[in-house]
């Protein structure tokens, strides 16, 4: 459950991302032009902001920058129908914290903004208190040595399966799509064309769930995948 | 494996320009013609002066051999010098000293009392006395030297001709040169906003540059008319798309078992995927943007593409084989990702199982040559050069995945890099080959 601000002067998108965000529980206010929203979201506290780039009044890169330069940290997705890397550098550039672009499945955005909520609320309160262990179930990551445990037995990985699988424990419980992980663990803004990832993920499962009952790694159809943890 | 490589040069060399070969031709041509005249001025030259004073003197000696007393009896002509030598051998008074007698036929001497020029020949009568017959040449020699220096007149004119005819075609050259070359820079950066610097308007050259200057800045309203209606597209199309998409999302999670709506979203997804290679690569070809690209690890990206499609390649048994090596090349890290891992992907689409992927880097005049090799059928080299082109599909690869728009994005991409792309068969497989 976040308090979300959504600046988007597109009416019907607007109200299939109010509609979606309230089925997962998010209360979400509406802004349909640049300087209401930036009024918004000085004068009220949000968990995080999706912005559209392109806004009457004022535009969306303008609205993140002034926030920043007023010291407002909160977590930034924007919005936008500019596809090129380029326009994605400016966005982030000017504090967006991430970018998605038009057209995108409702589920892509939903998972970008759980971590975005996430990350907000965990920076907010115990700051960034080094971890140097993952847990999910019996699956076990140690970070300072980068080895894996399950159950006790260690598991032995190539690194980048170890960074899969540390970034989906950074993020258990959370539903992550394939772009992120590509965004995230090979650290490049790409369109893979086929489905490279979910080579990598059954590569990864049989490695840390072949030999046991429940699994770690849960496939969300049309979305993506989680690491479920009981908290 | 790696092929000889024809690098284009956009900057020709003034010796290989058709004003050079012009120039070249003139001077051959000129030369030509002064060595004619030449060799005909000295052939009548001599015919005139040398064998024409000859035959005077010779019609003398026969002239005096017939009556010889007309030596005596002759009224004085100062044009002419019958001398007798004594009868010592010592010479006659108009024969000076240093004029050496040892030489054949005619000899030159300088009057001894008048100084002027005479040719003559030393006829020997039956009495045995020598007598020296001449020929004033003064005047003819005064024609003869002027000839001379009307010749070396026209050499040096001659000369001047080829010069200025060099310095001409000098001139042209520069200054096609650099139409030539602002055109290219246009052409590679795609800055559409350059133009040729215009030196003078009074000549063709600075006509053409008018001329092309007018051309670029109507590319350049075209262009900017092109980018706007596909920024229109763009716009317009993405949102309705966006809320399509939208809606198909939401009528799967409402009938997750429905095979129609999963096939509905399949092939939504399709069509947005075909919708935005096709601007990307409008967009990269149209804008040339390179404002953001930084010093990137070439050999980082090819690595980190290998190792992201190795598990794929696993899957059909294909052996990888690569041999890189580093190279910093000014370039989008991104882009140029995606453009190694659509070859990359297509390369493991095409390969037979248990086939073999190959990619080899080299330098070769300071040029960067990566070459990816992939085992399979020959292709026709019709298919070789359409490869690249949108929704280009090979024969038998209609039936298999893929939007045919990955190898023409490769491209696009590699353009913008200021890079050249080709496919070439090779024993047993086919070859993308990459060059900075």
């Amino acid at each position: 459950m976040a308090r979300l601000l959504l600046i988007e002067d597109n009416k019907e998108i607007a109200a299939f991302i109010q509609k979606g965000m309230s089925e997962a529980l998010h209360t979400i206010d509406w802004a349909d032009n640049g300087k209401d929203g930036l009024f918004l979201a000085t004068t009220q506290t949000y968990d995080a902001l999706i912005i559209d780039r392109m806004l009457p009044a004022l535009d969306g890169l303008t609205v993140i920058k002034t926030l920043r330069g007023s010291g407002n940290a909160v977590p930034v997705l924007v919005l936008s129908a500019l596809a090129e890397v380029d326009d994605r550098v400016t966005g982030l550039r000017a504090g967006g914290d991430d970018y998605l672009t038009k057209p995108f499945a409702f589920s892509e955005l939903l998972a970008r903004m759980e971590v975005l909520i996430r990350r907000g609320r965990t920076t907010g309160a115990n700051g960034s208190a080094a971890q140097t262990e993952l847990t999910a179930k019996d699956l076990k990551l140690d970070l300072l040595s980068r080895k894996v445990y399950r159950s006790g037995r260690e598991i032995d990985l190539q690194p980048r399966e170890f960074r899969l699988l540390e970034y989906m424990m950074r993020h258990k419980n959370q539903v992550i799509t394939r772009t992120m992980l590509l965004e995230h663990v090979w650290d490049y803004n790409f369109d893979p064309q086929t489905n490279v990832i979910d080579v990598h993920i059954s590569r990864l499962r049989n490695k840390i769930d072949k030999d046991f009952d429940n699994p770690i790694i849960r496939t969300i159809r049309g979305a993506g995948y989680t690491i479920e943890d009981a908290q | 494996m790696v092929p000889a490589i024809q690098l284009k040069t956009h900057n020709r060399g003034y010796v290989k320009s058709s004003s050079f070969y012009m120039a070249v031709l003139f001077t051959l041509l000129c030369g030509l013609t002064v060595l004619m005249l030449a060799y005909f001025g000295y052939y009548f030259a001599r015919a005139h002066y040398v064998d024409g004073t000859e035959s005077i003197i010779d019609t003398e000696i026969k002239y005096i051999a017939q009556y010889p007393e007309f030596i005596d009896q002759a009224p004085h002509d100062p044009e002419r010098v019958y001398a007798k030598f004594g009868a010592d051998g010592s010479r006659p008074s108009e024969l000076a000293d240093s004029v050496s007698l040892m030489t054949e036929g005619i000899i030159v001497f300088d009057h001894t009392s008048t100084g002027r020029r005479f040719a003559g020949k030393i006829y020997t009568d039956p009495q045995d006395v020598k007598i020296l017959i001449g020929v004033d040449i003064t005047e003819m020699e005064e024609n003869y030297n002027f000839m001379i220096r009307l010749s070396i007149i026209g050499i040096v004119m001659v000369l001047c001709v080829i010069i200025v005819s060099f310095m001409i075609s000098v001139y042209v050259v520069r200054g096609t040169n650099e139409i030539a070359n602002t055109a290219c820079n246009i052409m590679r950066t795609g800055d559409l906003s350059r133009r040729i610097t215009v030196h003078s308007h009074w000549d063709d050259l600075g006509h053409m540059a008018d001329t092309l200057n007018m051309l670029f800045d109507r590319i350049e309203q075209l262009m900017q008319g092109v980018r706007q209606v596909s920024d229109n597209i763009a716009h317009d199309l993405r949102t309705p798309l966006t809320r399509m998409k939208v809606l198909i999302d939401e009528l799967s999670t409402q009938h997750p078992e429905d095979q129609a709506v999963h096939t509905l979203a399949t092939e939504s997804d399709r069509m947005l995927s075909i919708f935005s290679a096709l601007l990307r690569i409008s967009r990269l070809e149209s804008e040339q943007c390179r404002s953001h690209f930084q010093s990137t690890a070439l050999e980082q990206i090819l690595e980190d593409a290998l190792e992201f499609y190795e598990p794929m390649a696993q899957e059909k048994f294909i052996t990888i084989t690569h041999h890189i090596q580093p190279c910093i090349i000014l370039g989008d890290r991104d882009l140029l990702f995606q453009a190694y891992a659509n070859i990359l992907d297509n390369a493991i689409k095409y390969t037979p199982d248990h086939g073999q992927i190959a990619i080899t880097m080299k330098t070769q005049e300071s040029k960067k040559i990566i070459e990816i090799y992939n085992t399979s059928a020959p292709l026709t080299g019709l298919e070789l050069s359409r490869i690249f082109e949108r929704f280009y599909r090979g024969e038998f690869s209609r039936s298999t995945s893929g939007t045919g728009l990955g190898l023409s994005l490769t491209q696009a991409i590699i353009k913008l890099h200021n890079g050249d792309i080709y496919a070439e068969n090779r024993a047993n497989g086919l070859s993308i080959i990459t060059i900075f």
